[in-house]
């Protein structure tokens, strides 16, 4: 059956060869020129630039954690911290599918606790460092690709250094519109591997540590009314590797200090929901709760309200709070002993409640010779029952195009 | 007996937020309201787009990710930085 098919297609392919061949050859406008590439294909669309922004943020840190080696062998020691962390964003639009972001935050850390010195090689002072500093740099670059009335791919790689750190992301994104955008569906997926420096007690290098981390999350996002915007989301993440730091310590039993031993895999998952409502004077009101449990027994509750007022039709101002509860992990202590197989005195994985509030205001100053200019200050309190407090304060400034 | 008392205890909170998690994406999916583009005007506002400032979103992750053991792990990749995300 096949055989008569293929006699029949030979002489089909010659005829089209020969009549191609002996069809007159097609030249430029001038006559004389050949075609060019645009002459046939469109050319590609111009890249755009459609946000410039910046954002810098000062943290003033305050408190003790039994982690902290920078106090009494047996007591909590300092966690005494500042960042300066500046952010700058470029996000440009190629065509009506394509947009590219890149971002490229820098963060500078004075720490009194772990810490690395100018010098690789150098020992870190893990006991003292009151004056040290570690610099950290991240570049991530995202590509979306947009379909009309179709789904939206996203892209992303990224690169993140520390002095004592090196980590690579990958990220994929997909968002699917559905009801003439009243419902939208969005999957994610990201990767980070961390390859870092690994410390015994006494703060020497003694070679090298990994962690993986692989996240998935699922949200739907749906319109209510004209004035109301819901939305749900759930996100799991495992763990494997080194999950600590390496460096963070628990007071022992008999005085002295051992390293903190976590296990080797945690599974986290995530769930939440948010609401963000309209106001009719001019204002929005954002309530969202979040749900989180995972298997080292931490499990905690966190609700957070977001209330906007346009107060002149350049200024916006906002007032925010956040309150979160949360358990222990079954293998913190704040006294152990070098035979326990699991024990942190990380005061972060502690049960505690904190409370953050929050202000802001953002200022539109409309078309200037660039695009339209806008500026944002805000500041935050951050507090909670164990003993730390944060304090901060954020700037940032950009051009809308 | 000492090593099945976590583990059903851990089965018992995955399954409540197994629950609770169906119950918020029951919650989102079920109003499906269609709301017209020409009545969208409010819902454009930016004061409506909550998230929109990924620098902004990125300042506050920091803050609660590298202090909370409970923060991170809902899409937003936990690992990186200092360690102690």
């Amino acid at each position: 059956m096949a055989r008569p098919a293929r006699r029949f297609r030979l002489p089909a392919v010659l005829v089209a060869a020969a009549a191609f061949a002996a069809a007159p050859r097609r030249t430029g406008a001038a006559g004389t020129e050949p075609f060019e590439v645009d002459d046939i294909l469109e050319p590609p669309p111009a890249v755009e630039l459609e946000l410039v922004q910046t954002r810098i943020t000062a943290y003033e840190q305050k408190g003790y954690g039994f982690q902290s080696q920078a106090g009494p062998l047996s007591g909590p020691g300092s966690e005494t911290l500042h960042v300066l962390q500046a952010q700058a964003e470029l996000v440009a639009r190629q065509g009506e599918r394509v947009t590219h972001r890149l971002w490229v935050p820098v963060d500078v850390v004075t720490s009194a606790s772990a810490n690395a010195t100018d010098r690789y090689y150098a020992e870190p002072d893990i006991v003292s460092a009151a004056s040290a500093q570690t610099f950290g740099a991240e570049a991530e670059y995202e590509i979306s690709l947009h379909s009309p009335a179709g789904p939206t791919w996203s892209g992303g790689v990224g690169y993140h250094i520390e002095e004592i750190l090196n980590s690579w992301r990958l990220s994929l994104r997909y968002e699917q519109p559905f009801a003439e955008d009243n419902t939208t569906l969005a999957v994610g997926v990201n990767q980070v591997l961390d390859w870092f420096n690994r410390f015994d007690l006494g703060g020497l290098r003694i070679g090298r540590a990994s962690r993986s981390s692989t996240n998935l999350n699922v949200s739907v996002s749906q319109l209510l009314s004209p004035t109301t915007i819901v939305g749900v989301g759930y996100g799991v993440t495992f763990q494997a590797g080194e999950l600590g730091n390496t460096y963070n310590t628990v007071p022992s039993d008999d005085g002295e200090r051992v390293l903190e031993a976590l296990p080797p895999s945690r599974r986290r998952n995530a769930a939440s929901a948010s609401l963000t409502q309209w106001l009719p004077w001019r204002g929005s009101l954002r309530l969202s709760y979040r749900f989180y449990v995972d298997d080292w027994a931490v499990t905690a509750n966190s609700v957070e309200t977001e209330l906007l007022q346009r107060v002149l039709p350049w200024l916006v101002l906002g007032a925010s709070y956040r309150y979160h509860d949360q358990s222990a992990a079954s293998f913190f202590t704040t006294r152990g002993s070098a035979a326990a197989p699991l024990l942190s005195a990380d005061s972060d994985l502690d049960a505690f409640v904190s409370q953050t509030v929050g202000g802001s205001a953002r200022v539109d100053l409309g078309a200037g010779r660039l695009g339209d200019l806008f500026l944002s200050l805000g500041c935050d309190h951050y507090f909670r029952s164990n003993d730390l407090r944060v304090n901060v304060a954020t700037w940032a400034s950009g051009f809308r195009f | 007996m000492n090593r099945s008392a976590p583990r059903t205890l851990r089965a018992g909170r995955f399954a409540r937020f197994a629950r609770g998690s169906a119950g918020l994406l029951f919650l989102g999916l079920g109003a499906c309201a269609v709301v017209p583009q020409n009545r969208r005007a409010r819902l454009a506002d930016p004061m409506m787009q909550s998230g929109e400032d990924r620098l902004d979103a990125h300042r506050k992750r920091k803050l609660y990710t590298s202090r909370e053991a409970a923060a991170g792990g809902d899409g937003k990749t936990a690992g990186g930085g200092c360690g102690c995300e």
